[in-house]
């Protein structure tokens, strides 16, 4: 199911991701990748911001072991500290932060907040914002408090568009 | 040579012992002759020892896990043909440097310069890693390399079959621990991405790749998406 996909929420799916830091360290044996020191995390118009972002390679199991640059995949993210998605007017926060490849989405885990043109939602801690990245919708499951602005908030020139924010 | 006391009176006694006395003289110059002669032929042997074993084996100084080709001496410097210095870290696992030459200063045995450098190391987790540089220095007492590349573009180049590949200004190597520092900027492709930073240190015997200072760096998560392309896609990234 190699559906090309973004990694960030409002990257685009042909895009690398670029990962900026203060420090990364590569282990190859556990094939995984830690940044840690002001991440950020771009894809097209999404950027992910935490302290630490580990990335979790699958080595690609082709008998020849692969080359050089052999395929082994991206396959997990984890972002520690607190973490904040940012595309375009819908701004994601919460405690910890995962991107699973296989299920194609991005968890924001523990007391997430999800703000778009003004209106804020807010899940407690053992709550999650999901944005889903096939269609690039976000939500948060369990309990959460809302907090809309009449007259669509700052969101400027795109005031029509309802936030996409919903409670469940 | 008995102790004979000289009396001080004239007449025959003082001729007898004036012969004696000149006897004495003689045979001590002749003594002194011979042991001038046992020097000067003792000093003349042991310099020709000395340069004897300088020449034919200069390299006595030289740590035994080395083997070279031809070798040409001139003033104090040597100059060796295809050197091969190969050894065991401390974890056992092997490790070897070739160089196309080697120039050693006699007076300097622990230390050589070596040019077109080719490292191999095992790492602890047997991934074999490449080193090509264009000029180093081993220094054999504290077994370790300073690699250097006066091209601009860095053409010190490291890959390991585990996946990471290398380009880098300098690098400075410890052997025994599999450890290998730069502190100038460096480019690496790994996995699928690049990574760029203002430092690189491999530690863990070659096992972990520490990156620190201004890093930046392009993952790509489909094996499929090629590095070259990156460009196009970071110009036309606006919808």
């Amino acid at each position: 199911q190699k559906t090309a996909s973004p990694v960030l929420p409002g990257g685009n799916s042909k895009a690398p991701v670029n990962v900026d830091a203060n420090k990364l360290e590569y282990f190859d044996k556990e094939q995984k990748a830690v940044y840690s020191g002001g991440v950020v995390a771009r894809q097209g118009d999404g950027t992910m911001r935490a302290t630490t972002l580990t990335v979790f390679f699958d080595k690609d199991s082709s008998p020849t072991g692969g080359t050089a640059t052999s395929g082994n995949q991206l396959k997990r993210i984890e972002a520690a500290g607190p973490v904040t998605i940012v595309e375009k007017e819908r701004v994601g926060t919460g405690d910890r932060g995962i991107y699973e490849r296989a299920e194609n989405k991005v968890y924001l885990i523990g007391n997430p907040t999800l703000s778009e043109c003004g209106n804020v939602v807010k899940g407690d801690k053992d709550s999650r914002l999901i944005y889903d990245l096939t269609n690039n919708r976000a939500q948060i499951s369990g309990r959460v408090s809302s907090t809309f602005i009449p007259g669509g908030g700052n969101c400027g020139e795109k005031a029509t568009q309802k936030p996409s924010g919903r409670t469940n | 040579m008995t102790g004979t006391a000289l009396e001080y009176d004239d007449g025959s006694r003082t001729r007898v012992d004036r012969a004696r006395a000149f006897a004495q003289a003689d045979r001590h110059s002749r003594r002194v002759r011979r042991w001038r002669r046992v020097i000067i032929l003792g000093s003349s042997v042991a310099v020709a020892g000395f340069v004897a074993a300088l020449f034919f084996n200069p390299f006595s100084q030289l740590p035994q896990n080395v083997s070279i080709g031809p070798a040409t001496l001139n003033g104090t410097k040597v100059t060796m043909e295809l050197p091969k210095l190969s050894g065991y870290r401390a974890d056992g696992k092997p490790y070897e440097v070739r160089a196309k030459s080697g120039v050693q200063d006699i007076r300097k045995p622990k230390v050589i310069e070596l040019n077109e450098i080719e490292a191999r190391i095992r790492t602890a987790d047997d991934a074999s890693v490449n080193i090509n540089a264009p000029r180093g220095i081993y220094d054999s007492a504290a077994d370790t390399m300073q690699l250097m590349s006066d091209a601009s573009d860095g053409r010190i180049r490291i890959t390991s079959s585990s996946g990471y590949d290398i380009l880098l200004k300098s690098a400075s190597m410890q052997f025994k621990e599999g450890t290998m520092a730069s502190e100038e900027p460096v480019t690496v492709r790994m996995n699928n991405g690049t990574v760029a930073s203002d430092r690189l240190d491999i530690v863990e015997k070659g096992t972990v790749v520490v990156f620190s200072g201004n890093v930046k760096s392009t993952l790509y998560p489909d094996a499929g998406m090629k590095a070259d392309d990156s460009a196009a896609s970071e110009s036309k990234d606006g919808k």
